[in-house]
């Protein structure tokens, strides 16, 4: 038989008592617009301190921090254009590839790994 | 009536009490230290593709006898060692074990370059572009694909949404569906309470410590069992061991892609599209009624994070003819980690996926 010991019998009960009324008050609606405050507060706040930081950089004539972000948010979205491009590059190759092979045998089966295309 | 023990019975009792509490004194000390931690993620593998953060691994085997190569799909809100912890609770390690030819995708640690991307860049445009790397390095003409939580609904999107792509069986574990049962999670979400984009910091991504802090609120006095749990077994080397691998896992998540988090509280917390099978992705509508392969949905009944009333659903919105679900008495994790997991529930999994895979 596992022993519990009374300590933890102790906190055992009192989570009992605890943990229900917690998760009532995180499931409430006051509690998830207060989140919703606190987070665009705290938006808001980091948002003005970068605006600060990055006047104060741009004027030493030095990029910001939200500079470099920004640049590879934009990287981020050419690479996957790119990227979207040559998918789109490939499936058309197949495609034509699939359809030369089409006219020149009709009998026969397509060549190469055949013409799926992804969606887009 | 006061129990009373015999005198020998007591003299053991002292023992015992004595040598745990040498034992809770060298573990506490191990533990503050930061000592002691077993290393994870041993299972030998190889990264056999890679595209800008994600990796695809293949685990080393020479005992292979499934033909059909089992692709694990991970969430994008924690790291995918959650499949492969210590040797002998391992969910690759087991599989590998199996006879299989196991693949698992690690999507990496987002950053301002994968802050753009959507659910089409996981569904659409990865995936399939995986997919063809197994079958190419495998000879194997399709791959049954297993994902978890979020990689579950990954898996069904990209599954529904490309229907030509080589998959044998889907396999979804622990996915949500209907976001009416997701908690605090999709509740918070909801029109006048927290919006998604509010959450997103000057990376364009949604930091790890918010993610983190979602999950927690799910149990608010989960933290403080668990350290109530460690200071009972303290002395137990095997259970210190053990919370030290979870407690590090649960911890390590990581920021999640802005514009997916986006689509997900919009479509998913707030329209709850996923319930009704049809989602809008990539300019058409992705119906999960176009997923026609076996399909497996495994329920953990004890799952506090994705309720079995949140997946439960799953099973009618596809297409296939073949269609089962595997309940399971487990929460979140334990469906994969731990000894019961290990002796039941995997093998269980791995029944249902060798029925459906050619042999080597």
């Amino acid at each position: 038989m596992i022993e519990t010991p009374p300590w933890r019998q102790g906190y055992d009960a009192l989570e009992r008592q605890v943990a229900p009324r917690v998760e009532r008050l995180v499931r409430s609606e006051p509690f998830a617009v207060a989140v919703g405050v606190m987070a665009r507060l705290q938006r808001g706040v980091e948002a003005e301190s970068s605006r600060f930081t990055r006047r104060v950089l741009h004027r030493l004539n030095l990029p910001a921090g939200t500079d470099v972000s920004r640049i590879l948010n934009e990287l981020g979205q050419l690479r996957r254009q790119v990227t979207g491009l040559t998918t789109e590059l490939e499936d058309t190759r197949a495609e034509l590839a699939t359809a030369t092979a089409r006219d020149r045998e009709p009998a026969s089966k397509g060549s190469g790994r055949g013409s799926r295309t992804r969606a887009r | 009536m006061a129990l009373v023990l015999a005198p020998d019975e007591l003299v053991a009792r002292i023992r015992r009490d004595t040598e745990r509490n040498v034992l809770r004194v060298r573990n506490g000390l191990k533990h503050l230290a930061g000592v002691g931690s077993p290393e994870l993620s041993r299972t030998p593998k190889d990264t056999v593709w890679q595209s800008e953060k994600v990796q695809l691994w293949r685990y080393q085997s020479d005992r292979r006898h499934i033909a059909t190569p089992l692709l694990f799909v991970h969430s994008l809100v924690s790291r995918s060692y959650v499949f492969d912890l210590v040797p002998g609770n391992s969910v690759v390690e087991t599989m590998r074990d199996r006879g299989f030819d196991v693949f698992l995708i690690d999507w990496g640690v987002p950053d301002e370059l994968e802050a753009g991307n959507t659910l089409e860049t996981y569904a659409d445009d990865y995936l399939p572009e995986i997919v063809d790397v197994v079958t190419e390095l495998t000879g194997q003409p399709d791959v049954n694909m297993f994902g978890y939580c979020f990689g579950g609904v990954l898996a069904l999107l990209s599954v529904a949404g490309n229907t030509d792509m080589p998959v044998r069986s889907l396999a979804v574990q622990a996915t949500p569906v209907d976001f009416r049962h997701m908690g605090p999670m999709a509740s918070m979400m909801q029109e006048g309470r927290v919006e998604p984009s509010d959450l997103i910091d000057a990376t364009g991504n949604v930091p790890a410590e918010v993610m983190r802090n979602s999950f927690r609120v799910l149990k608010p006095t989960g933290d403080i069992t668990g350290y109530v749990n460690l200071w009972q077994h303290l002395w137990n080397d095997d259970f210190v061991a053990a919370h030290q691998t979870m407690t590090q896992w649960a911890n390590d998540h990581i920021p999640f892609a802005g514009a997916a988090f986006v689509q997900t509280g919009e479509l998913f917390a707030r329209q709850n599209r996923l319930a009704t099978g049809r989602v809008p992705l990539g300019g058409r509508i992705v119906d999960l009624a176009d997923i026609t392969v076996p399909f497996l949905n495994i329920v953990g009944e004890k799952d506090h994070i994705v309720p079995p009333e949140a997946t439960g659903a799953l099973t009618k919105l596809v297409g296939s003819a073949e269609v089962e679900e595997l309940r399971l008495p487990a929460g979140h994790v334990g469906l994969v980690v731990g000894r019961t997991a290990q002796r039941q529930y995997l093998p269980a999994m791995a029944n249902w996926l060798e029925r459906h895979s050619e042999p080597a």
